[in-house]
């Protein structure tokens, strides 16, 4: 009973004994070695397989499959020793003694049979004898940190030869590695790209280009797509169970989460259920589809099972969408209809109306006068009713000698009856003191109404001759010369948020 | 230097004018062309018409083409091209000459 060796010599594959295999190794190795200084080596080395093709195949039956040393012994014979195959332009005594001394010399290859891209890394983790996924890891370390890995390696790329006989595969494999052979490996590199521009068959060259830089394109969009793939998976995971309080609008005290919103905004806890549940089939699906569309790029891995997957999370995405896309809808349907309510609050006589600010601004706390209590935050949740900011004013001519003020507030609902019952129920915050009218610019209404694009606005009708200051400018009348050429009845004036005023 | 090697020097001499004769008749792949001159009783190790094949292709005196086979990996047809039968036929020049030399001079 004899170990033997499967290889194969020119895409024809054969079985060896163990004995047999070392000993054409060897020839083959030593063939190289005599070649080496020969123009055109590779397709001598080539011609020389394809013979020992026919050589063993003649040797072969039915009933003897396997390759005896014998056989091999009979096929160098005939071939004759590496020596005669220098031709006598390059026959020199250095290379056939080198040949003579037996050494097998390792060199760097690229391993094409373990490729992801060039097989570079392949190539390099075979001469060092180390695992190739750590050179790969290391490589995609260099990519990541510096970007000098991408370069890197398409200078490897080029320089390296590819492993293409086997007993180039053999040597890619050798024993022995030494600072000399690796000087040599450098000076070989040289060479090559010397050689190569001169000769290199340029329609194969592009071609392998080309093909190479699409797999670089492709592993890099792999990589963004895992990227992108994690980066939604951690916002996903963020977003339901981390929650956190972000966005800058107050509740209760603290910052407002995602899901405190979707809260203000959902008619129901079932609607906000179900948008949550879309949005999560859409990220889960669009994690899948970002590792199934990295995994398929990295990997020449082409399995049904991918196929599959794609398509359950394609579905997946698509019932995501419609969940949302409802959950969007009935938001729409109950902000459909527009609710306006008014009520006349009060009725000044006189020429002036003064507009202030009545906030805790300006009072005086221990010696320190308050510029701002810092609470100017659009959305404020706080014992279950919601406070917006910023009031409308709208000036109209009185058709009295009084100033009379209205109230406005306007909501929406999916019925006149909500959104006329919303719009009642914003409460605003004014005082009225002689002439002096104080306002709040925040107003508020029960959360159980949702937000349902509340306002409030207040009407002012002024009598002719009648001004009115905020803050003791005087806002109206303005642009006089302009309202009169628009022939404009009444003007805008809004206060902000910060309590400043601004014309309309 | 014992006789054998010189025999080979010398039947590598030839080696060229013959693989290039055995071409400008039909185009042959390698081991069509050792079995030529194995047919013709001149003995070659057959390791070196691989180098010399390759050295006249770079010399663009030969060319090449891939062909199948239906018996194992595809084969190398090599042809002859104009710049090689120039160089033929020169070579046959050369041929002659020699052998009249030569019989001349052992004959004498």
């Amino acid at each position: 009973m004899n170990k033997t060796v499967s290889i194969h010599l020119q895409g024809v594959p054969f079985i060896l004994e163990e004995q047999a295999f070392d000993r054409l190794n060897s020839y083959m190795l030593q063939l190289k070695q005599v070649l080496q200084k020969e123009e055109g080596s590779d397709e001598i080395i080539q011609d020389i397989e394809l013979r020992m093709v026919e050589l063993i195949q003649q040797k072969l039956t039915p009933f003897k499959q396997v390759v005896e040393i014998s056989v091999i012994e009979q096929i160098i014979e005939k071939l004759g020793q590496p020596e005669v195959f220098s031709d006598e332009n390059a026959a020199t005594n250095e290379t056939t003694s080198v040949a003579q001394d037996d050494v097998v010399e390792k060199r760097l290859f690229r391993d094409g049979d373990r490729a992801l891209i060039g097989g570079v890394c392949a190539g390099v983790s075979a001469y060092f004898n180390v695992d190739v996924i750590i050179i790969r890891a290391i490589y995609i370390f260099t990519f990541l940190t510096f970007g000098i890995g991408f370069l890197m390696y398409l200078v490897l790329w080029a320089i390296i030869p590819l492993a293409k006989t086997s007993s180039d595969k053999l040597r890619m494999k050798g024993q022995h590695v030494t600072i000399e052979n690796m000087k040599s490996e450098l000076e070989d590199a040289a060479n090559r790209i010397k050689k190569g521009a001169k000769d290199m068959e340029i329609k194969k060259g592009i071609q392998s280009t080309v093909g190479g830089v699409l797999r670089i394109l492709s592993m890099i969009i792999g990589i963004w797509a895992l990227l992108l793939g994690t980066g939604i998976f951690v916002c996903t995971i963020i977003f339901f169970f981390v929650n956190p309080n972000i966005i800058p609008a107050q509740i209760n005290g603290r910052f407002m989460s995602f899901q405190d919103f979707g809260r203000l905004l959902f008619e129901s806890a079932a609607q906000e259920s179900y948008f949550n549940l879309g949005i999560g089939m859409i990220s889960i699906a669009l994690v899948a589809q970002c590792y199934l569309l990295g995994i398929r790029l990295m990997t020449r891995f082409k399995g049904k099972y991918l196929k599959v997957l794609t398509a359950i999370f394609g579905v997946t995405l698509v019932v995501g969408v419609i969940l949302v896309s409802l959950g969007g809808v009935q938001i729409g349907r109950s902000m459909a209809i527009y609710g306006e309510v008014e009520k006349e609050i009060a009725t000044i006589s006189g020429t002036e109306l003064n507009l202030e600010k009545k906030s805790i601004e300006g009072k005086l706390i221990k010696g320190f006068k308050i510029k701002s209590n810092g609470d100017q935050g659009l959305i404020t949740v706080k014992n279950g009713r919601v406070y917006l900011r910023g009031i409308e004013l709208i000036y109209t001519q009185s058709s009295d000698s009084l100033f009379h003020i209205k109230q406005l507030n306007d909501a929406q609902g999916s019925s006149h009856e909500t959104a006329l019952k919303k719009a009642r129920n914003i409460t605003c915050y004014y005082e009225l003191l002689g002439n002096q009218m104080l306002l709040e610019t925040m107003y508020s209404f029960p959360i159980t109404d949702k937000f349902r694009d509340q306002n409030v606005k207040f009407t002012i009708c002024v009598p002719s001759g009648g001004k009115i200051f905020y803050d003791k400018q005087q806002v109206y009348p303005r642009f006089k010369q302009e309202m009169d050429a628009l022939n404009e009845t009444y003007q805008h004036g809004y206060i902000e948020s910060d309590g400043s005023y601004s014309n309309w | 230097m014992n006789v054998e090697n010189t025999q080979s020097q010398m039947r590598k001499g030839i080696l060229e004018y013959c693989i290039l004769s055995i071409l400008d008749k039909k185009e042959a792949y390698p081991s069509e062309i050792l079995e030529r001159l194995d047919l013709a009783q001149l003995k070659v190790v057959e390791g070196t018409i691989y180098p010399l094949l390759t050295r006249l292709k770079n010399m663009k005196l030969l060319e090449y083409r891939w062909a199948e086979s239906t018996s194992g990996p595809p084969r190398k047809y090599y042809t002859i091209t104009a710049d090689g039968k120039a160089f033929l036929s020169e070579l046959e020049r050369t041929w002659t000459e020699l052998q009249q030399a030569v019989s001349q001079i052992t004959t004498l």
